[in-house]
């Protein structure tokens, strides 16, 4: 009884004293502009030393904390690329407005994502890039993406102007399954299609915080996939960053009319955010972008497609009855007249058969006509993002957050062949829970592929629809013979065979055509048409706790979790399917520990992680790094680092008819029993002879070393950051293709058996090395120049071997921006640079040399403080020398624009 | 060290800036055209122009205006060349192709030329009697996959062209070959049935035609057969005396009208023991220099059907017998070229069975 009187006692006096509490709260209030220009800083952090009591600056540089401290108290702004003040206060009724100092040190970011812990940028221990808000704001790039493709070592794969794929260190390609794209924490991969959508589905421009790049091997902490690097894009805070902000830009592309006549280009943002108390927050967002997109317009010929090795070659539909252009659709289907139509000529005119005999024993491979890129695939991109996030901290040091972002649009993909994406439509929607020392997070990604459908089997399948090759092929044969026999040369009888076979086809653009074409694109394609129904979902939750707390006097030591499940659903079209979706599912767990040693000179960290998919067998990756300060803002980083990732679901699970005729299988082990490989064994199409030997299918997988330098000199002035590696590939997953006999024991022929491709390891490893470095040099105040090199190498390979490796020898950058001169300093301006050396690219689309590529761009911009906004003339590309970096790709040439920013921080 | 680094700078972004003007070049590969390889040396049409032997022959190509398709330097074609010799030996001299109509000129020309290279070496011997090669003639407007056959054939004694000798080969022209020919190759103008119903002295071997067909319909009937265009017949055609003789030795008046007393069966049997088979099926156009000692099937059917025996070891007299004929028969007129067949006159009708 006098336990629970004391308990209720001590509840009395708890509520006293908060009320007590509440009735002693004090507000501050203030307001925070740039010392050296005068504007307003918003989004500052103010806490009061030594608490977790904070708030940030509005959009006008106001703030207001609320605190039951007891002025004096002291409290801290912080904000990146200005030097930190402490202000003391004494009275709270006073208003407290200081200004900040623009750092002048280089290499003062924080970065998360090399350790999952903040650290200095100049202490991870791994190589790291990193792209701020105030970089997108300075860059002329039109699109924040195409920033990351000027960062030391990277690769930028530009399907179209909306589909940009970054890479690092080699095997770049259209929607690269080997670098993995996190978006606020979420996997931005499309689960059924494979390739990272960040471009068109991830943050719109404004509410983007800040991109982390890690290039090279990365699972160790962000699970299987990072074999290349991982890329983290972070939005911004609600807390943080209020108001409204809006950017509209205008432009002009295709200024030449070379390729496509001169078009728009228009891209609206706008994002509101509100800080209710610093208790509540929400922020909108919403992004459309409209242009008629790049056109891929490579007419070279792509001789030998049937091989599996095709290149480009000499050659044009009036030079070569069997042309077969890269960026021309429909001209894939291809037979020999010789062998499969001139014997029935000869049976049933008996007069021709010593003729037809006379003309020998060789091939006489033709092709169908096909139709350019811009008959097939509609030119107008469109993109529509809308993204939202609520915050609530339901206790100050426990905030949950709902976000959502919902992305549309048309767009164009290279893959096995060039997608047209139409209404493709992909959502995330993801709950989360923060804490000082552990975080909860769980979302859904939805994708849904629209009408989207496959160009080259659109336009096969549209050859078909209008005049079947049963058809057309025996019109073109008679009428090349009766060509010859009228005494024409060859090439003038394939022509003219050609414009009878094709006389009254539909016109591009004609009635007739956009009836067919529509038609055919709608059925889908397992019922013979060339729509792709894609409807895969992703699950995933994962939750991290640090322990560093408990442990710290020991190691500062991370554990964590996840569980990830696929549900593929194409309904049959793309995947095997049609019975049912398929469902895979995968857990992994993770720890780090750090502990820093000789008065923090050396700080020494492990990682290791643990993942089992339900289809392959668990692996375990392991990570070390050391870091060594050899003097103050000097460090030396070495690392050894793991990686794999288990096949995609494509790789597993994919039943695709692609241009050639050729079936994309996956390497899972239904197919056997599926296409009866285990009673009609296939063959090599390389070597007939060979039997085909089906081994188990594993996970690829890389380890690297690192060696990395990362400091300043002169005063903070130079930041130098350098890095060697050498990685190893194994199990490399690769594709083969393989024919199968009609009959079980039949004789191979490759020309008329059924041909797959399917998924191997490769057995051989592969090994790659480079380097590289990047010098970043304040030379005088707001002046900067950037400058970078890197190399990637790849050796050892075995002769015919695909590596898909993908990477120039050497590529530059180069920028020099200023962040404000002229009156006021209101003019800044920002000219980079990158030059790409020529190398030779590998695909399941095609292979073949891609020439070095320069490009300059450009901006020039003026504000306009008094209301908030800032105008830019910028250009991409602005000597508009068109260039492709892979093959089937755009043609991107220059885009110029203007834009009209408001409140944009 | 700053100041260095000052001067460096600025050297750098001038050289940078510039660096960008010059080579900021990208290369869109262009397409590349399929250069045809050259052909070297004379063609055809410029052979036939320069070399005096061919003078008349060129006069004749001028005049029909196919100079332009032998002059193609990329086409493939053969062309059976009549020198002056043989255009003499055929009667046809520059004064004749001057009172000639182009188009008739043309169409004679056209049937000397195959388009295709076919090399004295691709020519076929033996077993075949002969190959059949489209000319670049076309008797049928709406059958453009159908041209006037031309059967070139070669013997260890040399080649020929339908029954004339090949007097020269291999002349290489950038576009084909030459082979010379003994005498013009004259293109056939009519089928079998036109060519026999223009034969005085056929007229039992028309009668007896009728007869057979009696009751007949379609492809069945002879008369339809001789007149189809596609087939290649080898007919051997007794004339009116050797129907006269075997109708008397039938004790049949030898009269036209003495087959109606015959069963159309037994005219019909009559008749196609004088047809060349290959399988029950007319194949092969066999002109007398093909023609090879031996037995040989006719439309009757193959072995055990009755065979003919041809003895060709005369080429200059070839001679054909019937299995009940107690002696061969003599051709008396060889290689009446058809657009669908040839055919050798015979002095007795042959009996394949009593």
């Amino acid at each position: 009884m006098r336990k629970s009187n004391s308990y209720l006692a001590m509840m009395l006096l708890a509520l006293f004293t908060s009320i007590a509490a509440f009735a002693q709260t004090v507000t501050v209030t203030g307001n925070v502009k740039n010392s050296s220009n005068a504007d307003v800083v918003p989004a500052v952090s103010v806490t009061i030393k030594g608490t977790s009591i904070g708030t940030f600056t509005d959009d006008k540089g106001n703030f207001s904390l609320t605190t039951s401290q007891k002025p004096p108290f002291t409290l801290v702004f912080t904000s990146i690329g200005f030097d930190p003040l402490e202000v003391v206060v004494n009275n709270a009724s006073d208003a407290v407005n200081v200004n900040l100092a623009p750092s002048s040190s280089l290499g003062t970011e924080v970065v998360v994502s090399a350790s999952r812990v903040p650290e200095k940028i100049l202490e991870s221990p791994v190589s790291i890039e990193r792209v701020s808000s105030a970089a997108i704001r300075v860059s002329p790039a039109a699109s924040y993406y195409d920033i990351v493709g000027s960062l030391k070592g990277v690769d930028l794969v530009t399907s179209s102007l909306t589909f940009k794929t970054p890479t690092t260190r080699g095997f770049a390609g259209s929607g690269n399954t080997r670098f993995n794209q996190l978006v606020d924490g979420m996997d931005n991969q499309a689960p059924g299609l494979n390739f990272s959508v960040g471009a068109i589905i991830g943050l719109s421009e404004l509410d983007v915080d800040n991109m982390e790049l890690l290039p090279g091997a990365s699972s160790a902490l962000y699970g299987p996939g990072g074999m290349n690097g991982t890329l983290l894009v972070s939005s911004k805070n609600p807390f943080k960053y209020t108001g409204l902000s809006f950017q509209a830009k205008a432009g002009i592309m295709n200024t030449d009319s070379r390729y496509r006549g001169a078009s728009g280009y228009h891209n609206w943002a706008v994002r509101w955010a509100e800080n209710i108390k610093d208790k509540f927050a929400y922020k909108i967002n919403a992004e459309f972008i409209h242009a008629k997109d790049w056109l891929a317009a490579d007419q070279r010929n792509f001789v030998g497609r049937q091989s599996g090795r095709g290149l480009p070659g000499p050659g044009t539909r009036t030079t070569d009855p069997n042309y077969d252009g890269i960026n021309i659709y429909g001209d894939e289907t291809t037979i020999d007249i010789r062998s499969a139509v001139f014997p029935a000529i000869a049976q049933a005119a008996p007069f021709l058969a010593p003729y037809i005999q006379s003309l020998g024993t060789n091939p006489i491979n033709v092709s169908r006509t096909g139709y350019n890129e811009s008959d097939i695939i509609d030119p107008n991109t469109l993109n529509f993002k809308l993204g939202g996030a609520l915050h609530y901290k339901i206790t100050p040091k426990l905030e949950a957050v709902l976000a959502g972002s919902w992305g549309t649009g048309n767009s164009v993909y290279t893959g096995s062949d060039r997608y047209s994406f139409r209404d493709f439509k992909m959502g995330q929607y993801k709950l989360e829970l923060n804490a000082k020392n552990w975080f909860v997070r769980t979302y859904t990604t939805q994708e849904n592929a629209g009408q989207s459908y496959n160009a080259t089997v659109t336009a096969r399948l549209l050859n078909e629809a209008w005049k079947p090759s049963t058809t057309w092929y025996p019109e073109y044969s008679q009428t090349y013979l009766a060509n010859l026999l009228a005494g024409q040369d060859n090439q003038t009888a394939h022509n003219n065979a050609r414009a009878f076979a094709d006389r009254n086809r539909p016109a591009p653009g004609s009635d007739q055509f956009k009836q067919l074409f529509d038609r055919v694109r709608s059925i889908p394609i397992s019922s013979g048409g060339g729509l792709f129904i894609e409807k895969s979902d992703l699950y995933f939750t994962e939750a991290q706790y640090n322990l560093s707390d408990w442990t710290g006097k020991f190691a500062d030591i991370l554990i964590g979790g996840n569980w990830r499940q696929y549900v593929l659903n194409s309904e049959g079209t793309l995947f095997t399917d049609s019975a049912a979706p398929i469902k895979i599912n995968e857990v992994g767990a993770y720890i780090q520990a750090t502990r820093r040693l000789f008065n923090d000179v050396l700080k020494l960290t492990f990682s290791g992680r643990y993942d089992k998919n339900e289809n392959f067998e668990g692996r375990f990756t392991p990570r070390a790094t050391a870091v060594v300060t050899v003097a103050k803002n000097n460090n030396i980083r070495l690392s050894y680092q793991s990686a794999y990732r288990f096949p995609s679901t494509q790789q597993q699970f994919i039943n695709l008819n692609v241009g050639g005729g050729v079936q994309l299988i996956g390497g899972d082990k239904s197919f056997q029993n599926f296409y009866q490989f285990d009673r009609n064994r296939p063959y090599t199409l390389s070597n007939p002879s060979q039997l085909h030997d089906f081994k188990t299918f594993k996970p690829e997988s890389v380890t690297s070393y690192e060696l990395g330098y990362k400091g300043l000199l002169a005063n903070g002035k130079i930041l130098v950051d350098a890095y060697g590696y050498f990685g190893r590939y194994q199990n490399f997953i690769a594709r083969t293709l393989i024919g199968q006999t009609a009959t079980v024991g039949g004789t191979p022929n490759p020309a008329t058996d059924r041909k797959f491709s399917v998924p191997v390891n490769i057995e051989d490893d592969v090994t790659t090395y480079g380097f590289g470095i990047g010098i970043d040099y304040r030379f005088v105040r707001a002046w900067t120049l950037s400058m970078n090199l890197s190399s990637d190498r790849l050796q050892d390979v075995p002769a015919g071997y695909i590596a898909f490796f993908n990477a120039p020898k050497y590529r530059f950058n180069a920028t020099l921006s200023n962040s404000g001169f002229g009156t006021d300093k209101r003019i800044g301006f920002n000219v980079s640079y990158r030059w790409q050396d020529a190398f030779f690219y590998e695909g399941d689309f095609a292979n073949g040399d891609i020439a070095a590529i320069h490009t300059v761009d450009a901006q020039v911009s003026y504000k306009l403080p008094k209301v908030k906004s800032v105008v830019k003339l910028g250009g991409n590309n602005i000597l508009n020398q068109y260039y492709f970096n892979a093959l089937g790709n755009s043609f991107v040439g220059g885009l110029y624009y203007v834009s009209f920013g408001y409140n944009i921080y | 060290m700053l100041t260095s680094f000052k001067k460096y700078t600025g050297i750098g972004l001038m050289s940078l800036l510039l660096l960008g003007q010059i080579t900021a070049c990208n290369k869109i590969p262009e397409v590349e055209e399929i250069v045809p390889g050259s052909n070297p040396g004379q063609t055809i049409f410029e052979i036939v122009n320069t070399d005096p032997q061919y003078s008349i022959l060129k006069a004749a190509v001028t005049k029909a205006g196919v100079g332009p398709l032998l002059n193609k330097r990329d086409n493939k074609l053969t062309l059976f060349a009549p020198n002056n010799d043989a255009m003499t030996r055929s009667g046809i001299s520059e004064a004749v192709i001057g009172a000639l109509p182009a188009a008739q000129l043309a169409a004679i020309l056209s049937y000397h030329v195959i388009p295709q290279e076919i090399a004295s070496a691709a020519i076929p011997g033996l077993p075949l009697p002969n190959i059949q090669m489209p000319s670049l003639l076309q008797p049928l407007a709406s059958q453009p996959l159908f041209k006037m056959p031309i059967f070139p054939s070669k013997r260890p004694t040399g080649a020929f062209v339908n029954n004339i000798p090949i007097t020269a080969v291999d002349k290489r022209a950038a576009n084909g070959y030459i082979h010379d020919v003994f005498a013009l190759v004259a293109p056939p103008d009519r089928t079998m049935k036109t060519l026999i119903a223009g034969q005085a002295d056929l007229s039992f071997l028309r009668a007896a035609i009728a007869r057979a067909d009696e009751g007949q319909t379609g492809l069945n009937r002879i008369d339809s057969l001789l007149n189809y265009p596609f087939p290649n017949i080898t007919l051997f055609a007794p004339n009116d005396d050797a129907f006269k003789a075997a109708l008397t030795l039938l004790g049949a008046p030898p009269v036209v009208e003495a087959f109606a007393a015959l069963p159309p069966e037994t005219v019909r049997g009559i008749l196609a023991y004088h047809v060349l088979a290959v399988n029950g099926t007319p194949a092969f156009r066999v002109f007398s220099p093909n023609l090879v000692s031996g037995t040989v099937e006719t439309l009757i059917g193959p072995s055990p059907m009755p065979q003919l025996t041809i003895d060709a070891s005369n080429p200059m007299a070839p001679t054909v017998k019937g299995r009940i004929n107690p002696t061969p028969a003599n051709v008396v007129a060889a290689d009446l070229n058809a657009v669908n067949g040839v055919l050798h006159k015979i002095d007795q009708v042959l009996i394949p069975q009593m």
